[in-house]
């Protein structure tokens, strides 16, 4: 057998050695996403280091009436959302047990753990005492009352559920094979503690907002705003896989076996469904709240616009074209969809959090340089782990065969 | 603030349930457009991929993905999906 | 449970039963024999704009002390900062000049506190809502469920406080009155329990119809606050807002925490139901 040759090959090797080799860069260095990042986090870093010897005033615009800015609004709200994928796909594929699914299930896990680990980790930029950010998990106190410390607590345990999830890759790569074969045995209970997790922080995200009744405008805030944040994030997941799935296709087509490459497609199509079902379904909640709300008046009105712009353009057409692209098997259309889709869950999370909200008060918050910098900077850091991560271990190749030397 | 005034919270009921028998009757038939492969009517639930370049390839629900993989690694516990 | 215990519980149920509309807000939790909260009137109809709160405010709390006499603060219409926790405010009505005193509103039970992760924001029992620095985390959310938009961060220090009023906490404990209180030459600012704040209120509408508008300001807005305001023009000309409300701010977030458990309880369960009912055969694989 191949696994065993490979495996006992592996052992004359000491652990050491095999880290650093794996430690070392690979490939080449200067690619244009290297050119570009790589300066990028350098000077992010600089402005970090301003960001804890200033204050965050001195690099945010943030104000006494806009406590929250871009590092919550996109990072955090929308990064969240983004990364629910992995518990969309674990739930397919451990619970209701669709195969068809699994090539991507390692790929979508690793970037759903990333994100939380890169986007909710640059909470800590955002917190003005980040050296408590321990008090609510140690008990300093704990502040049951709140939805915040409800989904801080979730962002640990599911950071820990999902890297749980990932960690047979983990001991794949390092050749440990009974630890592998234990931790496989955990999947399905880490699964379905995850997808409990996220089912409650994604809405819980949605319910930070419940206390925003005077100061977000009624044509988003609802005392639903937990639903949509949670069905949202369901297309918001589904359309991040798309996306990422077929840039790393791309980016790593070296790491896919040929045969993989085409039920990728099989899968994309199977996603572009899912996406579409669940953003009809979100299209009708949103309009029975609208509804509810009675606030017909407003739609007139330049926010009214606004709001129609995010339900309408950016997520009735990229229903419609995640309907159309799978009727039609347009692979097209479906990324079109996907792309679109980002789009409006970037418009929708800044909406509720910056854009719409203070939208009666004359104070004004727009994004400095420095913030949307440390932003970009939080984004690379994210993508050259996923990258460093997948040209080591099997997270696109199914096999734990030879690896690329 | 209301305190002297009839307030009826339930107003819009009526409409939202009219709404959801709505989503309830054009759900079916969004999920049949949805469906309803471009030129065949009436086939089982996305088995059918149309554009593969030779025909319509029928790939059963349960099916691996690996059949024949060129790899040839066998298709023991290599495939870590019995988890 | 004892019997000193359960007397005092039915003690308490038939207080609660003898004044009936107490029982009648449906709230859950009643503590009963604990202290009723403090505030303060504000009488806007009785503040000349000679801003001796502000400073007794900035002197009691090692603040920097403005000069009412020569820096036209009045000017223009202010908010409170992090190093002014109450500020005098001017604003021209059809009834003339009024003069209305801002400050954090001490709500009875407030957005703040329920939104803290570590309850840094801490209803006292007796009314005053006061910041603990130890356990503060800096995130803001109190700045973003407050609907006074009172709680004020320093965004220009690496070791940022939230500052607000604190209704002088510090010296209520050494029986001392509030120092916007003591300092006021015109007896515009009231302290006293929550209940005898609204009887006098009540009673200076009562006996002066014509120089107030007929409503007291905190007796229900966003559920009550403990600081109230009387005035001669409808509060929405003098600063107020007046569409916050009149459910408690813990309310929004009631449903939603109240489901976590149950959630937590059914989730998982149901999970593995149906991770159980679409299993494939053990031999059938491959």
């Amino acid at each position: 057998m191949m696994a065993s040759t490979t495996q006992s090959l592996e052992r004359q090797r000491s652990l050491w050695e095999f880290l650093r080799e794996e430690l070392r860069p690979k490939g080449p260095l200067l690619t244009p996403f290297n050119i570009i990042s790589i300066p990028v986090i350098l000077v992010g870093l600089v402005l970090v280091v301003i960001r804890f010897a200033r204050g965050l005033g001195s690099v945010t615009n943030l104000n006494q009436a806009y406590p929250w800015g871009l590092w919550i609004g996109f990072d955090v709200m929308t990064g969240v959302a983004f990364a629910g994928g992995a518990y969309i796909i674990t739930f397919t594929v451990h619970v209701l047990h669709a195969e068809k699914y699994h090539p991507i299930v390692r790929a979508t896990v690793l970037n759903g753990f990333l994100s939380y680990l890169f986007y909710a980790g640059a909470l800590t930029l955002d917190l003005g005492r980040p050296w408590h950010i321990i008090n609510p998990i140690i008990g300093n106190k704990f502040g049951y009352n709140s939805i915040l410390f409800l989904v801080a607590w979730h962002f640990l345990l599911y950071m820990a559920s999902e890297f749980l999830e990932f960690s047979p890759v983990v001991a794949e790569w390092l050749n440990l094979e009974a630890a592998r074969r234990f931790l496989n045995r955990m999947t399905l209970g880490v699964v379905i503690f995850g997808v409990t997790l996220s089912s409650l922080h994604q809405s819980g995200l949605g319910a930070l907002f419940l206390f925003s009744k005077p100061k977000l405008h009624p044509l988003w805030y609802t005392e639903f705003l937990p639903v949509l944040f949670l069905v949202s994030s369901i297309f918001a997941g589904i359309s991040m896989i798309i996306f990422e799935g077929t840039i790393s296709h791309r980016v790593f087509a070296d790491q896919i076996d040929p045969e993989h490459h085409h039920t990728f497609e099989d899968i994309v199509f199977g996603l572009a469904k899912g996406a579409a079902v669940s953003m009809y379904v979100y299209l009708f909640v949103k309009f029975v709240i609208f509804v509810h709300g009675q606030h017909w008046d407003y739609l007139g009105t330049k926010w009214g616009a606004w709001f129609l712009v995010e339900v309408l353009i950016f997520t009735l057409v990229p229903c419609a074209l995640f309907t159309h692209g799978h009727r039609e098997r347009r692979m097209g259309l479906i990324r079109w969809a996907a792309v679109m889709t980002l789009v409006g869950i970037i418009l929708n999370r800044l909406n509720v959090s910056m854009i719409a909200f203070n939208w009666n008060n004359p104070a004004t918050y727009v994004p400095s340089i420095p913030e949307i910098w440390i932003t970009f900077m939080v984004v690379f850091c994210e993508i050259w782990v996923f990258r460093w991560v997948v040209l080591r271990m099997p997270v696109l190749r199914e096999k734990p065969g030879p690896r690329p030397a | 603030m209301e305190y002297y005034h009839y307030v009826n919270i339930f107003e819009t009921k009526g409409l939202e349930y009219i709404l959801v028998i709505c989503f309830l009757v054009t759900f079916v038939l969004f999920v049949r457009r949805l469906e309803a492969p471009p030129r065949r009517g009436g086939s089982g639930p996305g088995n059918v991929i149309a554009s593969t370049p030779g025909g319509p390839v029928t790939v059963a629900p349960e099916d691996t993905p690996t059949p024949g993989s060129p790899g040839g690694s066998g298709s023991d516990g290599s495939h870590p999906r019995r988890e | 449970m004892d019997r000193r215990e359960f007397l005092g519980l039915a003690g308490a149920a038939t207080a609660l039963a003898a004044t009936g509309t107490a029982a009648a807000s449906g709230s859950t939790g009643t503590s009963a024999g604990a202290p009723e909260f403090v505030g303060i009137l504000v009488d806007t109809t009785r503040c000349i704009g000679c801003r001796q709160c502000e400073v007794a405010c900035a002197e009691a709390h090692g603040l920097p002390v403005p000069d009412p006499r020569t820096d036209e603060a009045l000017a223009e219409h202010r908010d409170t900062t992090t190093t002014q926790w109450t500020v005098v405010n001017r604003f021209d009505t059809d009834r003339g000049e009024v003069f209305v005193k801002k400050q954090c509103m001490h709500c009875g039970q407030p957005a703040c506190a329920a939104a803290c992760p570590t309850n840094a924001m801490e209803k006292t029992h007796e009314g005053p809502i006061i910041w603990h620095g130890d356990r503060c985390m800096g995130c803001r959310y109190c700045m973003v469920a407050c609907p006074f938009d009172i709680p004020k961060f320093e965004y220009m220090s690496p070791n940022p406080r939230i500052q607000k009023c604190i209704m002088c906490h510090d010296r209520l404990q050494e029986g001392k009155l509030p120092a916007c209180v003591e300092a006021c030459p015109m007896d515009a600012l009231t302290f006293g329990t929550k209940r005898e704040l609204m009887e006098e209120a009540r009673t200076r509408i009562y006996n002066h119809p014509d120089d107030y508008v007929h409503h007291i300001y905190g007796e229900f807005e966003a559920g009550g606050t403990d600081w109230l305001y009387l005035a001669a023009v409808p509060f929405d000309q003098i600063g107020f807002r007046t569409d916050l409300g009149s459910d408690t701010y813990p309310d929004y977030t009631r449903e939603f925490l109240y489901a976590v458990p149950l959630v937590f309880l059914g989730f998982p369960p149901l999970l593995y139901g149906l991770s159980e009912l679409t299993r494939r055969r053990e031999g059938g694989e491959e």
